[in-house]
């Protein structure tokens, strides 16, 4: 069956967020004072073909590695995978 | 060696007799915040402990240099109550870690440099190496590199007008990005980190204090070694909105009157902020880290200390002005707070959770160890012998070889990489990326200033150096990277006025490195002072080199020595600056200077047979000078319709991107040189580079006055001119042996990157 | 009139860059009154100035989408209400982002089609020559104009498109040398190389290329020029 993997990329909680702050700074002056604070980040689809041998690596292992080597850059970025 | 001098040799950087010397001067064995402190004002990096000794003698004064080195950038006059402010520094090391963030914060920290003096930046330039062109990371590194470049200079708003982008192995395992910032200032309006007055309070400004970069400015002078995930927790994340804020509410401040002295947080952030100003001023400090503005809650003081969080400040300001200075930074909303003040002992007292939590000698910490390292004459360099042409025998198809070079990546046009850049934002460049050297005009905000009686006052910009030649010949190489500036701005018809340094080296522990150094350092003294173009202000990068594994062996993977020169020149009409392409079909072509036909570190002895490791034909400075003044005054009277020095691919490539770099038109020539009366091979007239000569056109047929008064000029300064040819069409013709067709020449040439 | 007499505002967000140039451009080099306008500035009412133009830059970084957070910004209510009532007001590369984001002008800017920054000269058909923006340019001339964008790459639907078209809206277009709309000539991807439209009402535009930076022969092209000095003419004729 073909699945899907879904996939957010966010910095990490100590890298500076130059845009969520500058989103914030907007909001608070647009009078959406109950924001605290904002992070951006990236939002990823992976959609796989089936696996017709039945060999292949679990799914969750390639999205983890792709997540890794090609999607976020483990410096300043943390990602978490999703898999329907 | 005891458990903790290990320690402090491995996260911080300091060698065994340092950390020796360390506990001798304070009289006990250091603590860690003391350690960190030590370690980064100590580092390569903030001391200069290995360079400066050479540094010391390069001239730095004379001409029009108003600040030579020591401030944040040198101040050149610029006539008529302005001042020009400019400086290259190297970002090379967190650019090889995380290329995008790396070369953004390097361009956002040298842009700070110049506006920490009251000068609106007004140009960026760099001077970027990359791996070999096939290396498999090389094209993520240079997309990465001038993405990053582009992403902060054109958010910053400033424009992007030139530099070099060079491919070459020996920077396979360390790129080189460094970054170049002019700025304009009024004479009066300059700002120093040397003027604090006791009383004065300090103030932080700019972004809060996050983890970034925490020991980058002790990474800088560390080798990587083969872990290097170890030191992966530094990156700097660079935000230009901020610093654009940042730079209008500082000139704002400035402009008012509300700022005592002022520096930047680059490398070392804090501690060398504080400590240099204190130093400078002859004052000490206390700084409360309670008050610091942070991102990270728990953040300790040494972290705090060395965070390298960008966009950031220290203002000394009178107590008084701290509400109006605090409203400017308000309106930007930007922080600004008390940190401290200035008082009269020189230390530095550090409070912390609401105590006195360490009080630091400021003498102490900022007059670090200075070496004269051993030196000893690379072993290599004896087998650097001149080439002997006759060994050689010349290539069958001289045409193909021709189009290689062109259309050779380190030939080829990098226009790809400058159109990523705002160059024309500012309304300013007269003359863009891609040819000699970028010309700007001034134009003042209330229009008209600086209009001088011939057109619009201008400055010209250029950037480069040549690796190879300095490896093969560091003297030479040195002396080189300056004549080579001098000769883009003189092709423009502009006269030279100062430079710049950044000094890229592998590690100076190593006396055969430590030789190159002194011998590049002595070469671009050497050809600074004869051209007049003091060196006011640079950086050093060391340790550019990467411990590699291949296999059971280990070695060491280190760049050549790649001494880089930034330089001014002034232009008193900007809109009469020659360029260097041809002009119009019929123009007459003119060899004006002397050719040598050395082909040694040539791109052709390269591509034809497989190995450059020749000696580069020595640099005649006195010729230089006569030569780079005769071509100015050609230029200056008006005789000439381009001018082109010759550089990397030899007369060919000069001769080929005159006729294919018009923006309106392709051109050819057909050229016919009496090689014999030179004593030159055809390869050898083609392809030898850096010939102290410049490939110039003028009107066909001018008129006897006009011939009269150019040999005139040329008597003056002793250079002859040879007619070789003349612009035509389509054709690329020299001496009946290359017949390429411009059109296709032009598709390489522009398609290769 | 003198051209001292008429009064231009220049809207400044923090990350505007290009505020400066207009500003010199449009004092020094025609003569015009202008003066910048801050962003958090209470001005209610514009009425004073005779044209407003949001110029170029990174407002707000151009974080989150180019030219989205200044939208919703304080002063472009001031601005939208400018507009309602027939002010004139240039957006130009980055002030025609927050145009369109503000809803202001009809459709969306992508990132170009390069995905990467494009700075170079091009050259703009004129497509409609009775609007304030180009009633002094000859009909169906050539401009040449420099671009510098990240996201100049325009998108609409095809039903948007045709009632573009329709109310003659869209001003210029990218072409070659001699004029021809080309897929070559297209530096960003542009929808049928748009590179400017109005407002149907034809008082407000928006343009990717700087006008502010070729109006002086020292820089290459004096062709932008001609947009202010459309404005001018415009405004003096009223």
């Amino acid at each position: 069956m073909a699945k899907k993997a879904f996939i957010k990329v966010v910095l990490k909680e100590e890298v500076l967020d130059p845009q969520g702050k500058a989103v914030l700074s907007v909001l608070k002056s647009s009078g959406y004072g109950n924001v605290k604070d904002v992070r951006v980040g990236k939002y990823i689809e992976l959609d796989f073909n089936e696996d017709k041998s039945g060999k292949r690596r679990p799914l969750e292992e390639e999205a983890e590695e792709i997540s890794e080597k090609v999607l976020s850059n483990p410096l300043i970025e943390e990602f978490s995978i999703e898999i329907k | 060696m005891d458990k903790t001098k290990k320690q402090a040799e491995k996260l911080f950087g300091l060698s065994v007799e340092e950390y020796e010397k360390i506990s001798e001067l304070l009289g006990r064995e250091p603590d860690s915040f003391e350690l960190g402190i030590f370690s980064a004002m100590w580092s390569e990096h903030c001391s200069y402990k290995s360079s400066k000794v050479y540094l010391k003698t390069l001239p730095t004064e004379g001409g029009k240099v108003m600040i030579g080195p020591g401030e944040n950038a040198g101040v050149v006059d610029f006539g008529e109550g302005d001042v020009l402010v400019f400086k290259m520094e190297s970002h090379n090391h967190p650019s090889f870690i995380e290329p995008f963030q790396g070369s953004a914060t390097g361009v956002g920290g040298i842009m700070r440099d110049i506006f920490t003096m009251g000068a609106r930046p007004v140009a960026n330039l760099n001077s970027l190496r990359f791996g070999s062109f096939s290396h498999p990371r090389t094209p993520y590194y240079l997309s990465e590199v001038v993405k990053g470049i582009g992403f902060y200079g054109n958010c910053m708003g400033v424009p992007t007008v030139g530099g070099e982008v060079v491919f070459d192995e020996c920077y396979n395992d360390n790129i080189l990005v460094n970054a170049f910032t002019i700025g304009i200032a009024k004479k009066d309006g300059i700002f120093l980190s040397s003027k604090c007055e006791v009383g004065n309070i300090v103030v932080y400004v700019g972004s809060a204090t996050g983890m970034d970069g925490i020991h980058g400015a002790t990474m800088a002078s560390e080798e990587f070694d083969l872990k290097k995930n170890k030191k992966r927790s530094t990156v700097q994340v660079g935000d230009p909105f901020t610093e654009k804020l940042l730079l209008e509410a500082c000139l704002e401040a400035m402009e008012k009157k509300l700022i005592v002295s002022i520096q930047d947080m680059g490398a070392a952030g804090l501690t060398s902020s504080s400590f240099e100003m204190a130093d400078k001023s002859g004052k000490g400090m206390l700084i409360d880290l309670d008050a610091i503005p942070l991102r990270t809650a728990g953040m300790t003081p040494v972290e705090m200390m060395l965070s390298e969080s960008q966009e950031r400040m220290l203002i000394a300001c009178e107590k008084e002005k701290f509400p109006e200075l605090k409203a400017v930074f308000d309106k930007w909303g930007l922080n600004c707070v008390k940190a401290g003040e200035v008082i009269k002992e020189k230390v530095i007292k550090f409070y912390y959770k609401s105590k006195i939590y360490k009080t630091l000698d400021v003498d102490v910490i900022v007059n670090g160890p200075e070496y004269k390292r051993p030196l000893k004459k690379p072993q290599y360099l004896n087998k650097i012998k001149p080439v002997k042409i006759n060994n050689y025998k010349i290539p069958e198809n001289l045409n193909a070889l021709a189009v290689k070079i062109i259309t050779h990546p380190n030939i080829a046009s990098k226009r790809t990489v400058f159109t990523q850049y705002d160059y024309s934002i500012g309304t300013a460049t007269v003359v863009p990326p891609g040819f000699s050297a970028a010309v700007l005009r001034i134009n003042g905000a209330g229009g008209g200033r600086n209009k001088s009686k011939k057109g619009d006052k201008g400055f010209l910009l250029n950037a480069g150096g040549n690796s190879r030649y300095t490896y093969l010949d560091p003297f030479t190489g040195g002396a080189l990277a300056v004549t080579e500036c001098a000769r883009n701005i003189t092709a423009c018809g502009g006269y030279p006025a100062a430079i710049t340094d950044c000094l890229n080296f592998a590690s100076p522990e190593d006396p055969e490195i430590m030789w190159q150094f002194a011998y590049a350092v002595e070469g671009i003294k050497s050809a600074a002072v004869k051209l007049n173009t003091p060196v006011i202000s640079g950086n050093v990068s060391f340790y550019n080199e990467t411990a590699k594994k291949d296999g059971d062996k280990t070695y060491v993977s280190k760049i050549y020595p790649t001494p880089v020169i930034g330089m001014l020149g002034f232009i008193d009409d900007a809109g009469s600056a020659v360029t260097p392409y041809f002009k119009d079909e019929g123009d007459e072509i003119y060899l004006l200077g002397s050719i040598k036909g050395g082909l040694g570190g040539s791109l052709y002895m390269e591509l034809a047979y497989g190995d450059f490791r020749q000696k580069p034909a020595d640099l005649d400075l006195d010729y230089e000078v006569r030569l780079q003044n005769c071509l100015r005054s050609l230029i200056n009277k008006g005789f000439l319709k381009s001018a082109a020095d010759i550089s990397e691919g030899g007369i060919f490539t000069a001769l080929a991107e005159s006729a294919i770099t018009n923006p309106e038109k392709t051109l050819g020539f057909d050229v016919n040189c009496d090689i014999k009366a030179h004593k030159l091979r055809i390869d050898e007239f083609l392809f030898s580079e850096f010939e102290q000569a410049f490939i110039i056109t003028t009107v066909q047929k001018p008129d006897g006055r006009r011939k009269s008064e150019t040999a005139a000029i040329l008597k003056k300064y002793g250079i002859k001119s040879e007619k070789i040819g003349s612009v035509e069409k389509g054709a690329m013709k020299i001496n009946g042996i290359i017949n390429l067709k411009s059109g296709k020449i032009k598709e390489g040439y522009y398609s290769a990157i | 009139m003198d051209n001292k007499k008429i009064k231009a505002g220049i809207t400044v967000f923090p990350g505007s860059n290009c505020d400066a140039d207009v500003y010199r451009v449009l004092n020094s080099v025609f003569g015009v009154n202008a003066s910048f306008i801050w962003h958090k500035d209470e001005i209610k009412d514009l009425k004073k100035y005779d044209f407003i133009v949001i110029p170029g830059g990174f407002s707000y970084g151009d974080y989150l989408r180019s030219g989205a957070l200044a939208a919703r910004s304080p002063v472009m209510e001031s601005v939208k209400d400018y507009a309602a009532k027939g002010g004139i007001t240039l957006g130009i590369c980055n002030g025609f982002q927050i145009l369109l984001e503000a809803g202001l002008l009809d459709g969306v800017m992508l990132a170009n089609r390069s995905l990467k920054f494009e700075c170079k000269d091009v050259y703009l058909k004129t497509l409609n020559t009775e609007t304030p923006f180009t009633c002094a340019v000859e009909k169906g001339a050539v401009l040449k104009m420099p671009i510098a964008h990240h996201d100049g790459n325009y998108f609409a639907t095809e039903s948007l498109i045709s009632g573009l078209d329709g109310k003659k809206s869209i001003i210029f277009k990218y072409c070659d040398e001699k004029g021809g709309i080309t897929a070559g000539s297209n530096p960003n991807g542009s929808i049928r190389n748009i590179a400017g439209i109005s407002n149907s009402a034809g008082n407000v535009m928006g343009l990717m290329p700087h006008p502010e930076r070729s109006s002086e022969k020292i820089l290459g092209s004096e062709d932008g020029g001609w947009i202010f000095k459309s404005i001018i003419k415009y405004i003096k004729e009223k």
